[in-house]
C-alpha cells in the first residue's frame, strides 16, 4: 500500500512542476503498464501508439489528479481506455474470443527467460501467453487488471462497467482456462 | 464485500508467469513520453504580447477606416450664406428669410480671409457671425449649418447652375464668407430662391467678442497685420459699437 501511495505522492509531486518525480514514476510503472498493454493489444506497433497515449493522458491530467484511488487504478483504468478507443477506432470488437493469428503470434513471440526465479519452463510461458490470447477480451481485460494492475474486483468491476459478479466470474473463467492450458504449470491456489 | 471476495486469488504468482517476457518499451518511446512529461512542465511563454499586438492592429485598422471615411463625408461647418439653389421654387418658403444670407456683390470678390481655427477635418466657421435683421444693434448668436461632403458637392453644382447669383465662384470655397452686412431688400427677395437651405445646426458655439478680438491680438502679435485688420473690419460689422467700448474700457 505504501508502493501504492509513493506512486500518488510522485504524481503529486510532479504536478507541482517536479520533473524528476515523473521520470520516477514512470520508471516504477513503465514495464507493467507497457505488459498489459501488448498483452491486451498484441500488436507491436499499436502498443507503442497506446502506451504513449496513456502516458500522455497522465501528463495532460495531472493538475486534475487527486489521490482518491490508489494510482494504479487510475493509470490502468487510463490504460484500458486507451485500449478501447484503439479497438474502436481499428474497427475490432472487443466481445470475441480472439483466435487471430496475430494475436496467437504476439503472445508467442515472448522471450523464453525472465528475471524472476520461478521454475517455470519455457515451455508452459508460451502455453500461457497462447492460452492468455485466446481468452475473451472481457476475462483477459479482467485478468490483467487484477494480476497487471493489481485492481480489485471491485474496481475491475467500476472499471469495466460490469457488475461486482460479473467481474468476478469473468476473473474466475479466465483463471480456470488458463490453470486448463498450464495443467501441472499453474500457480497454486 | 468481503476482502475474499474482492481478492479471489493471488496475483503474484501469475505475475511471476507472466513475467516480463512481453518485454519493455523501447527506449526512444521512454525518451519520448519523459521529453513531453517535462515540456508540459515548462511554463508558457507569455503570450500577452500576441494579445496586445492584435488588438493593436485592430484599432489601427479601425482608426485607418475612420479616418478614410471622415475624408469623404466629414461634416464641414458653413455659414448660412452657403445656400443651395432649390429646383423647386415652391419650396423656398421652407426656409426663413432671416436665414438666407447673400453675400454682397462687392465682397464676392475679396479673398476670404483663412479661418482662424481650422481643424483637420472640419471647418468651423461659426465666428463668422451673421445678424440676422439689418436693425440687429446687438450681436446675436452665429448660426453654422453642417453639410457633409455629399452635401458639399450639391452646394458647388447648385452654384455652378447659378452663375449669376455670384456664388458660382465661391462654390469650392469652403472657408467662410466674410460677414456680410444686412442684406439689401432686393437679394433677401432673391434668397428666397435658394431653398434648400441646409437646415441642420450645429451645436457649435458661437464666438464672442471678447474671444474674437483675442485672436486678432494673437494675429497681430504673430505679424498677420492685414489678416487682423481684415478681422478687425468683420468684428465691427457683427458687433457694431462693441470694439469702440472695448478701447474706452482698456485703455
Amino acid at each position: 500500500m505504501e508502493e501504492r501511495d509513493a506512486d500518488a505522492q510522485l504524481m503529486l509531486r510532479y504536478a507541482a512542476g517536479d520533473a524528476r518525480a515523473f521520470e520516477e514514476l514512470y520508471e516504477r510503472n513503465r514495464a507493467g503498464l507497457w505488459r498489459f498493454i501488448r498483452r491486451l493489444v498484441r500488436d507491436a506497433a499499436a502498443t507503442d501508439d497506446v502506451f504513449q497515449e496513456c502516458w500522455s493522458r497522465v501528463i495532460g491530467s495531472r493538475e486534475r489528479y487527486r489521490p482518491t484511488a490508489r494510482f494504479t487504478t487510475w493509470l490502468y483504468r487510463i490504460a484500458h481506455n486507451c485500449c478501447m478507443d484503439h479497438w474502436r477506432k481499428s474497427g475490432r470488437r472487443a466481445t470475441h474470443e480472439t483466435t487471430d493469428d496475430d494475436a496467437i503470434a504476439a503472445a508467442a513471440d515472448a522471450p523464453a527467460s525472465g528475471p524472476f526465479a520461478i521454475a517455470v519452463t519455457d515451455e508452459a510461458r508460451g502455453r500461457l501467453g497462447l492460452a492468455l490470447a485466446r481468452l475473451p477480451d472481457e476475462q483477459r481485460i479482467a485478468f490483467l487488471l487484477y494480476v497487471e494492475g493489481g485492481l480489485s474486483v471491485a474496481e475491475i468491476a467500476e472499471q469495466t462497467g460490469a457488475g461486482a459478479e460479473t467481474a468476478k466470474s469473468r476473473l474466475r473463467y479466465a483463471v480456470a482456462r488458463l490453470k486448463e492450458a498450464l495443467g501441472d504449470d499453474a500457480p497454486a491456489e | 464485500m468481503d476482502p475474499r471476495e474482492n481478492e479471489p486469488f493471488d496475483r503474484e504468482p501469475w505475475r511471476r508467469l507472466l513475467g516480463t517476457d512481453s518485454g519493455v518499451p523501447p527506449r526512444s518511446l521512454d525518451q519520448r513520453i519523459l521529453s513531453e512529461a517535462r515540456r508540459a512542465l515548462t511554463p508558457r511563454v507569455a503570450r500577452w504580447w500576441l494579445s496586445a499586438s492584435l488588438a493593436a492592429s485592430v484599432l489601427l485598422a479601425v482608426l485607418i477606416v475612420q479616418w478614410q471615411f471622415a475624408d469623404s463625408g466629414a461634416p464641414a461647418h458653413v455659414t448660412e450664406s452657403d445656400v443651395l439653389v432649390s429646383p423647386a421654387p415652391d419650396a423656398a418658403h421652407k426656409v426663413a428669410p432671416a436665414a438666407t444670407m447673400e453675400v454682397p456683390a462687392e465682397r464676392r470678390d475679396e479673398p476670404h480671409a483663412p479661418p482662424p481655427s481650422v481643424s483637420s477635418r472640419a471647418i468651423d466657421l461659426s465666428h463668422f457671425e451673421t445678424p440676422s435683421t439689418p436693425a440687429a444693434a446687438e450681436p446675436v448668436p452665429a448660426r453654422t449649418i453642417t453639410v457633409t461632403g455629399q452635401r458639399k458637392q450639391e452646394l458647388e453644382s447648385a452654384r455652378e447652375r447659378l452663375p449669376d447669383s455670384g456664388f458660382a465662384a465661391d462654390a469650392a470655397a469652403i472657408a467662410p464668407p466674410p460677414p456680410t452686412p444686412a442684406p439689401a431688400p432686393a437679394q433677401a427677395e432673391s434668397s428666397g430662391a435658394f431653398d434648400n437651405l441646409l437646415s441642420k445646426e450645429s451645436d457649435a458655439i458661437p464666438r464672442t467678442p471678447e474671444d474674437w478680438y483675442a485672436e486678432i491680438e494673437a494675429l497681430r502679435a504673430a505679424g498677420r497685420i492685414q489678416e487682423a485688420d481684415e478681422e478687425v473690419t468683420r468684428l465691427e460689422a457683427a458687433y457694431p459699437g462693441w470694439l469702440e467700448r472695448h478701447r474706452q474700457q482698456n485703455p
